[in-house]
């Protein structure tokens, strides 16, 4: 009787929280993919990022208040990014070290583009200015790129921020003002 | 001037950035959705048999305390405080330390 009783409101509440998850990863899963895109020119490898910052934050945060899941899933979001790029980097050494031929390995249909993607000027409703300015997004050092996007996009602000790259607000303020600044100098021809 | 410049530019880029992440293709989004329901199974459930055992063991602890803490049966009545239990416990001790003197009393009937 009793554990049947608690396994109910056990029940009821487990559904209630991944119902609040499910919302909340479904409000911010565009803007996240977007920013990893950005941040990887790849949408697979966003894709990847995107599923991997989800699990844990389900996994470790879950039982968090829903308060808490912005700033977490950011900061995880935002830590997979800096991972990935460091992997890359890493990986580009290696390779720049053994030679041009040492990659020749890989399976070369990888390097073909998919017939089913769009091109960016596609994903940005066709418009110019839209290409413009994710070329320009792309163009930005990584740190800028992450301040920019989190501070004018996700709305957060100095503090938040910081926490989601995981550096201080000073470092903040100094990458947003140059990302800002580079920005509004590489598409001028489209927003004077 | 530069500040309201700034603010324009932002707004644009904002809303071109919407543009984008709404324009997202079909396949795109329902990998997204697909990606979003493996996180969500892979959430640990709280166990059933986990909190039930909790209130069970309070229960349990609960019952314990109370029979610990009830009197014995003939014994003060229910309504007695904790000061009149320490008042008892305290003419008992009295007691027993007189033992002696009324085991030597009981051995020396002359002596009253």
């Amino acid at each position: 009787m009793l554990s049947a009783t608690s396994s109910g409101l056990v029940r009821e509440n487990d559904l209630e929280s991944n119902a609040a998850l499910d919302r909340f990863l479904a409000g911010v899963e565009r803007r996240a993919l977007r920013m990893a895109e950005f941040a990887t020119g790849s949408r697979d490898e966003a894709l990847d990022i995107v599923q991997d910052a989800m699990l844990v934050l389900v996994r470790r945060y879950g039982r968090h208040g829903e308060g808490d899941w912005p700033p977490l899933f950011h900061r995880i979001l935002q830590s997979r990014i800096l991972d990935w790029h460091r992997r890359r980097k890493v990986r580009n050494r290696w390779l720049a070290w053994l030679g041009p031929d040492a990659d020749d390995d890989e399976d070369p249909l990888a390097a073909l583009p998919d017939p089913r993607a769009r091109r960016p000027e596609d994903e940005l409703g066709n418009t110019r200015a839209g290409a413009a300015l994710e070329e320009a997004l792309q163009r930005l050092p990584l740190r800028q790129q992450q301040a920019f996007l989190l501070r004018t996009w996700e709305g957060l602000d100095v503090a938040e921020t910081a926490a989601a790259m995981g550096c201080s607000e000073g470092s903040v303020k100094t990458h947003y003002s140059r990302a800002v600044h580079t920005l509004r100098e590489l598409l001028e021809d489209h927003w004077p | 001037m530069s500040e309201d410049r700034n603010s324009e530019f932002l707004k644009r880029v904002r809303a071109e950035l919407e543009r984008g992440s709404d324009a997202l293709d079909e396949l795109t989004v329902a990998r997204l959705r697909a990606a979003r329901r493996r996180a969500l199974d892979a959430r640990p459930r709280t166990r059933a048999w986990f909190v039930a055992g909790g209130v069970t063991a309070a229960v349990v602890t609960a019952a314990l305390l109370a029979m610990l803490l009830a009197p014995p049966a003939g014994g003060p009545p229910a309504a007695m405080g904790l000061e009149q239990i320490e008042l008892l416990a305290d003419s008992d001790v009295d007691l027993y330390n007189d033992l002696d003197f009324y085991r030597w009393l009981a051995d020396h009937p002359d002596a009253g």
